[in-house]
């Protein structure tokens, strides 16, 4: 424990020491507009409406930089309920200890005054863990989003339109309750898991960093958003964006959409978006043989966030709610004890949160997720009770909550707590693992340290 | 033809229609550049509290206070986040073409009185000051109508949390060259400076 204190001690100081030095050496878009983090964003990666309309017109506003270069790191001390497991397995191992998670660094900026970029290429400290409990690293691409902007009139109002090239689906989007940059929360533990199916849609981040898309947008008074992209994996030539990866997810062709229809409406302080998006792929069941019939998911959803803007209080809530279709037409085949158990499927998540931040120092969040689907013995029916031998569970049902407490010095630097609460793991509200384990058992405490520069 | 190839011609398009259009009015697309519209509304008229109203601010305010960002003798918390980036890429020319701009665009009367009481107050030394504390009567300077003149801003129509912002930020002197208004701000007190805000705002 006095270790633990000792290295948390020594984390802060870190971050202390370097922290004056970049009070205004925030990262490279703050360098080439010249202004302060605040402009973009309530508390990173949240965007302001400026931050919105920044992002939308490609990044490029200010100054090009001749090095837009960035960087940011995070380390984290997990505190997880039960550490072992009814029989004495160790389920999370460091607990308490502070740990390095991840360090990225960006090349983002304007190349022109019609194209810029958000390159993050990210180095994982934790990625995985040898059966010594020892870290396996890993570096990999993250978010790419390239884009070429105009601006014009249509109908007396101001149009921006663009082009965008990225690597995740809703990467590009400006509003905080699309998958990518949703608060799930912004920080987790890299050494507690969530539930396997805590965000099962595939458009809630399965393609991230393994996908290429490129679409067009609209973005018309201020008020209208409107995009459609298409998507393929991320190979061949266009392999840069999802460099690192070692497996993922085989998409048939380069031609599945991705939608996004937004309304946002500004007044006073308050700004309010209200939109719908989604997405169609067929999915080869075997990367390895990407040949034959594919499996069809089509996701359709709502969001929806509120920003209230003042100084010193900001206020926003943020919700999305994904349904999913699936259409095993691939992987089903009736009377074979593999693949899913039945033709078709559905899925639906449910996020919200709520941030309240006081002179963007002081921040708390209430966060809650809920996911459900229909029931397949196959793909769900994985955990059997150590006595009874049968599924603990046939569904995919996870829910749970999150609580955070935020300090910002400054505002490229964060102290977060957060504590990670579970009511239901992978279809179980106890019994989890088939030996007794319940959901809560599993709730995480974590203290994170979060800086850019 | 490949993908990539599609990419590039489509990047090269968009670069090239987007030259071709850009034919405005000068300070139209100053405006549209930096982006004034999305912070401060369209012709300088915005109902966030965050941002001050432009719309009918005299022309010589206006340019002063852009050069002051820009040489940071401006530097309240808000100035150095928000107007420090976006004035250091205008040049004098730019900062006289906004002033005049916003300077004759149609300033706002919409700010309603929900406290008489406090209204009042505000009124009072507004037009006659508070003698035994010193305070000047603002009106002497602001114009009758808290319509400003010259270097001296308008306060009517300005939103509320903004002129209290303000007033406290001569008070920390983060506005070091608001000389007369630093002495001003001074000597109002909290209950004061919330009644002035509050007549102002519905002016
Ligand atoms: C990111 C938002 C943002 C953008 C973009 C922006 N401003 Fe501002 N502006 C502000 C804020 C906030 C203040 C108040 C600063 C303070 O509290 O000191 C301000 C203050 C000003 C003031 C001083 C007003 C007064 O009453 O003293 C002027 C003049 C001004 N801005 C002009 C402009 C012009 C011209 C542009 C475009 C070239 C522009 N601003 C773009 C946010 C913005
Ligand atoms: C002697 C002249 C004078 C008097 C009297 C005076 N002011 Fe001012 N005021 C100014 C000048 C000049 C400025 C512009 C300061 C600057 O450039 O920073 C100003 C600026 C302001 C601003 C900032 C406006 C903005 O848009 O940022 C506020 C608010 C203000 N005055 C309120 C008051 C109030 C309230 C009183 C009365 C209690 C008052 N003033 C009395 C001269 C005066």
């Amino acid at each position: 424990m006095l270790k633990t204190l000792k290295n948390i001690l020594f984390l802060a100081l870190v971050a202390l020491a370097l922290a004056p030095s970049v009070s205004f050496a925030v990262p490279s878009f703050a360098r080439q507009t010249g202004m302060d983090c605040a402009a973009c964003h309530t508390s990173f990666p949240e965007l302001t409406p400026f931050g919105r309309e920044f992002k939308l017109r490609g990044y490029t506003l200010g100054e090009r930089q001749w090095l837009p270069v960035a960087a940011m790191v995070q380390a984290s001390a997990t505190h997880i309920s039960k550490v072992h497991d009814n029989s004495g397995v160790t389920v999370m191992p460091h607990q308490n200890n502070p740990e390095f998670d991840v360090a990225s660094v960006f090349v983002a900026g304007k190349l022109n005054d019609y194209v810029g970029m958000f390159l993050q290429m990210t180095y994982n400290n934790i990625n995985g863990l040898r059966d010594d409990f020892s870290f396996i690293h890993h570096s990999a691409q993250d978010n790419t989003d390239i884009r070429a902007v105009g601006t014009s009139e249509l109908f007396g109002k101001d149009l921006v339109y663009g082009l965008d090239l990225n690597n995740n689906p809703s990467v590009q989007d400006v509003w905080n309750s699309s998958p990518a940059w949703a608060y799930t929360p912004w920080q987790t533990s890299s050494l507690a898991g969530g539930p396997n199916n805590q965000f099962p849609t595939k458009i809630d981040s399965a393609f991230a960093q393994t996908v290429a898309g490129l679409g067009g947008y609209l973005w018309w008074d201020r008020h209208l958003y409107a995009e459609l992209s298409f998507y393929g994996s991320a190979n061949k030539s266009l392999k840069f964006m999802s460099q690192g990866q070692n497996s993922f997810p085989l998409l048939d062709g380069h031609d599945n959409p991705y939608w996004r229809l937004a309304w946002s409406e500004d007044w006073g302080s308050n700004s309010l978006m209200v939109g719908t998006y989604g997405m169609r792929v067929n999915l080869f069941p075997d990367p390895a043989n990407p040949h034959g019939a594919t499996d069809r998911f089509t996701d359709t959803a709502l969001d929806v966030q509120y920003q209230y803007l003042t100084d010193p209080h900001i206020f926003t809530v943020a919700a999305t709610y994904i349904h999913e279709n699936i259409d095993w037409k691939a992987s089903y085949v009736d009377g074979i004890n593999a693949g899913p158990s039945n033709p078709t499927g559905n899925l639906n998540t449910f996020r919200a949160k709520a941030t309240y931040l006081y002179n963007r120092k002081y921040g708390a969040t209430l966060g809650y997720f809920s996911s459900n689907g229909s029931s397949d013995n196959l793909l769900y029916g994985v955990t059997p009770d150590i006595n009874t031998t049968l599924a603990v569970s046939n569904k995919p049902n996870s829910r749970g909550y999150s609580a955070e407490l935020d300090y910002n010095p400054w505002t490229n630097v964060r102290f977060s707590l957060t504590y990670l609460g579970f009511t239901q793991w992978d279809g179980a509200s106890s019994n989890i693992d088939g030996n007794g384990r319940s959901p809560r058992d599993n709730n995480t405490l974590i203290l994170n340290t979060w800086l850019a520069f | 033809m490949k993908i990539r190839n599609w990419i590039i011609m489509g990047l090269l398009a968009v670069s090239w229609i987007a030259s071709a259009v850009a034919d405005e009015v000068e300070v139209k697309k100053l405006i549209d550049h930096n982006y004034c519209n999305v912070c401060h509304g369209y012709g300088g008229t915005t109902t966030s509290e965050l941002f001050p109203q432009l719309a009918s601010q005299p022309k010589e305010y206006i340019a002063t206070e852009l050069k002051e960002f820009k040489d940071h003798t401006r530097y309240d918390e808000n100035a150095k986040r928000f107007m420090w980036g976006i004035a250091s890429r205008l040049n004098d020319h730019d900062m006289e073409a906004l002033a005049t701009f916003y300077s004759a665009q149609a300033g706002v009367h919409e700010g309603k009185i929900k406290n008489q009481a406090q209204y009042d107050r505000g009124q009072s030394i507004y037009t006659k000051g508070i003698e035994d504390k010193g305070v000047p009567a603002c009106m002497t300077c602001h114009g009758e109508k808290a319509e400003g003149h010259e270097l001296i801003a308008r306060l009517g129509g300005q939103n509320e949390n903004y002129l209290i912002r303000q007033l406290r930020a001569f008070h920390a002197s983060t506005r070091e060259t608001g000389h007369v208004m630093n002495f001003v701000a001074g000597a109002i007190t909290d209950e004061d400076l919330l009644a002035l805000a509050h007549y102002l705002q519905a002016q």
